[in-house]
């Protein structure tokens, strides 16, 4: 495994790398819109003393993980698809609404998890995507995003 | 002079009640599930509870946080597997006894424990926080601004993982908490255009991701355990001359909770370990512990429940929360529109001391709610976890978009739901960064005034007040001592050596 990238470093190294890039963004004026120029204080202050700290500990760990040996990593697969369809399930909410992105991805989920009995499939599928879904959008009234205008679905 | 009558009315609204009844109760099954805690029960509440008023609210919250902490038991007891972390102690004698065919007693000592635990909590609080609050009200920007220093960093030292990491996290969260716009000048910062940001993070959506989501995506790896068998179904509550000689463990026990629970970052599982060694140490039926000794069950139980109540003196006396329960307990606050603080008890204390009193009540319910639930559990046990994993997964996504009706946030949250997921698998913890996300707006509202004050001097806020000093030097000790003692720990044998060498 010599010369991989091991999670533990790479994560390190992510977080530094974001550090910088909220610290060059700051620098560079980008992360700051002007305001009440006659209001006291610097908007970036404290913001800057984080970057700087962030920065310095992200160094400082990706120094330490950079020593360690690579962890073994496990169960990681399944989880990460999981992580794929809630992610766009959560995508789709905005143009389709939030039924039919429950209803597309709760039986993925489902059987990302292990479920693989037809009818069991579609009827917890049912019960916790659109039964959810209906319970509190149309019997709880909270407003939930909806497809259509009148917010049927 | 506490208005009774008032504290009542604002308590005793059917509203409230049912928070008490189906928070305690939520609380409860959340706890007995393994693999469900605390800290997923109430990230996944929290989003239902922004319509409620700030009572029923946080009632709704407390009662699922004592509920998860006792029902955490019933699974230590019943299948060796602790619900959550703070059951662990419980299961070093509640599963011996409920193999020797005791299960229901087991658990209603547990039961009857973690009642008496926490209402003695509820005592020590009430007397405790006021006491608090009357000294903290006299902060100014500069010790309240050290005070949140000397809170993150004493959580970024006790936390899982290393000191570095729970730094880290603390910075990242103030750091989160800080994009959108300038509450002094308006400008907007790190939101790089998109009208989204400009209200900066939604606080709701990063509790939800990082907690429920992040969990759910973990124990998804780990699906397909096998679970125990389920040893009883009922609990019988011990009678009064079981009691004798075990008082002086369950008020030791809860004291220690009591203390423990007000310390930072400590948290209920420590509470409970240090109680259990203590209680084997001192009580008169050392022999039978860790063979289905009582006593155990009652150190164990008592000492976590009564973390719960000590857990919210620093919480409202100060507005400094002490783990992460208590942070999104506050978060309930901000959410509707109360600034935590140390201003928090003397600027709403109807509220404060309504919270007092549905705290003592959650508590009774406990002792109520637990029969039905313990009769349950097998059905629930049965319950696939692929099931309650796929229910999580949709009940946070519901519950992000519930809260302001924009489609964004339930992607806010899945995308913090990834970087818990990968920040947990490296042992980051997550305690520092939602309290640095709950205390940034405070923290940067107290430097600036400060700053404003002391003409731009930041070498002020050490030397104008004690107070901060001290509070400073407290939080480079919290960063320095874990160094010290390492180097002293990797030093001291060698130097023992040296010594008896002739």
């Amino acid at each position: 495994m010599r010369g991989h990238l091991s999670p533990a470093v790479a994560l390190a190294l992510a977080l530094l790398l974001a550090g910088i890039a909220a610290g060059l963004a700051a620098v560079g004026g980008a992360a700051v819109s002007l305001g009440n120029l006659a209001a006291q204080g610097d908007p970036l202050l404290l913001p800057g003393i984080l970057i700087g700290l962030w920065i310095a500990l992200a160094g400082l760990i990706l120094w330490r993980e950079a020593a360690r040996a690579p962890a073994r990593e496990a169960g990681a697969r399944k989880a990460l698809a999981v992580i794929a369809a809630s992610l766009a399930s959560a995508a789709l909410i905005a143009p389709i609404g939030m039924f039919l992105a429950l209803a597309l991805a709760t039986p993925l989920v489902l059987w990302l998890c292990g479920e693989r009995t037809a009818w069991r499939l579609i009827a917890v599928s049912a019960a916790l995507g659109p039964g959810l879904w209906f319970l509190f959008h149309h019997v709880f009234l909270i407003r939930l995003p909806s497809l259509l205008s009148g917010g049927a679905i | 002079m506490i208005d009774l009558v008032a504290i009542a009315g604002e308590v005793m609204t059917p509203a409230t009640l049912t928070a008490i009844f189906v928070g305690t109760l939520l609380g409860i099954v959340i706890g007995a599930l393994p693999g469900l805690g605390s800290v997923v029960g109430i990230s996944i509440c929290l989003p239902f509870t922004f319509g409620m008023e700030p009572v029923t609210s946080i009632t709704l919250l407390l009662g699922v946080y004592c509920g998860s902490v006792y029902g955490g038991s019933i699974s230590a007891i019943l299948i060796n597997a602790p619900g959550t972390p703070q059951a662990a102690a419980t299961s070093l004698d509640g599963h011996p006894m409920a193999l020797r065919g005791e299960a229901a007693s087991a658990i209603g000592w547990a039961t009857a424990a973690s009642v008496g635990g926490g209402l003695i909590s509820c005592v020590i609080l009430i007397a405790a926080a006021p006491q608090l609050a009357r000294v903290a009200v006299h902060f100014g920007s500069i010790e309240i601004f050290a005070l949140i220093v000397l809170a993150l960093t004493c959580i970024a030292a006790v936390s899982s993982g290393s000191l570095l990491k729970g730094l880290l996290m603390g910075a990242l969260g103030l750091f989160i908490a800080l994009i959108g716009a300038d509450p002094v000048t308006g400008a907007q910062r790190f939101t790089f255009g998109l009208s989204y940001l400009s209200g900066g993070v939604d606080l709701i959506a990063v509790v939800v991701g990082l907690f429920a989501l992040s969990e759910a995506f973990t124990r998804v790896g780990a699906l397909g355990l096998p679970r125990g068998e389920v040893l009883a179904t009922w609990l019988k509550l011990p009678g009064w001359r079981a009691w004798k000689g075990r008082w002086r463990v369950l008020g030791q026990s809860s004291l220690i909770g009591s203390l423990v629970g007000a310390l930072p970052g400590t948290g209920a599982a420590t509470a409970a370990f240090i109680s259990y060694a203590l209680a084997k140490q001192t009580s008169a039926n050392a022999a039978g512990f860790g063979k289905g000794e009582p006593d155990g069950i009652v150190a164990a139980e008592s000492s976590n429940n009564a973390v719960t109540g000590s857990a919210m003196i620093p919480t409202l006396a100060l507005g400094i929360p002490g783990d992460v329960v208590t942070a999104i307990l506050l978060g309930a606050f901000v959410i509707h529109g109360i600034v935590p603080g140390v201003r928090l008890m003397s600027e709403h204390a109807d509220t404060v001391n309504a919270i007092f009193m549905a705290l003592i009540l959650v508590n009774l319910a406990m002792l109520v709610l637990a029969f039905p639930v313990v009769r349950l559990f097998g059905r629930l046990l049965a319950v696939p976890e692929r099931y309650i994993l796929t229910g999580v997964v949709v009940l946070s996504l519901i519950g992000t978009a519930a809260v302001r009706g924009n489609p964004f946030d339930p992607l806010v949250a899945v995308l913090f739901g990834l970087f818990g997921f990968v920040l947990r698998r490296h042992a980051y913890p997550l305690a520092p960064l939602v309290i640095g996300l709950v205390l940034g707006p405070q923290l940067e509202a107290s430097l600036r005034r400060g700053l404003l004050i002391e003409d731009g001097n930041f070498l002020a806020f050490f030397t104008n007040s004690w107070i901060s000093a001290g509070l400073f030097a407290a939080a480079a000790a919290m960063i320095a001592l874990p160094h010290a003692r390492a180097r002293f720990a990797k030093t001291a044998p060698h130097s023992a050596k040296e010594s008896t060498d002739p």
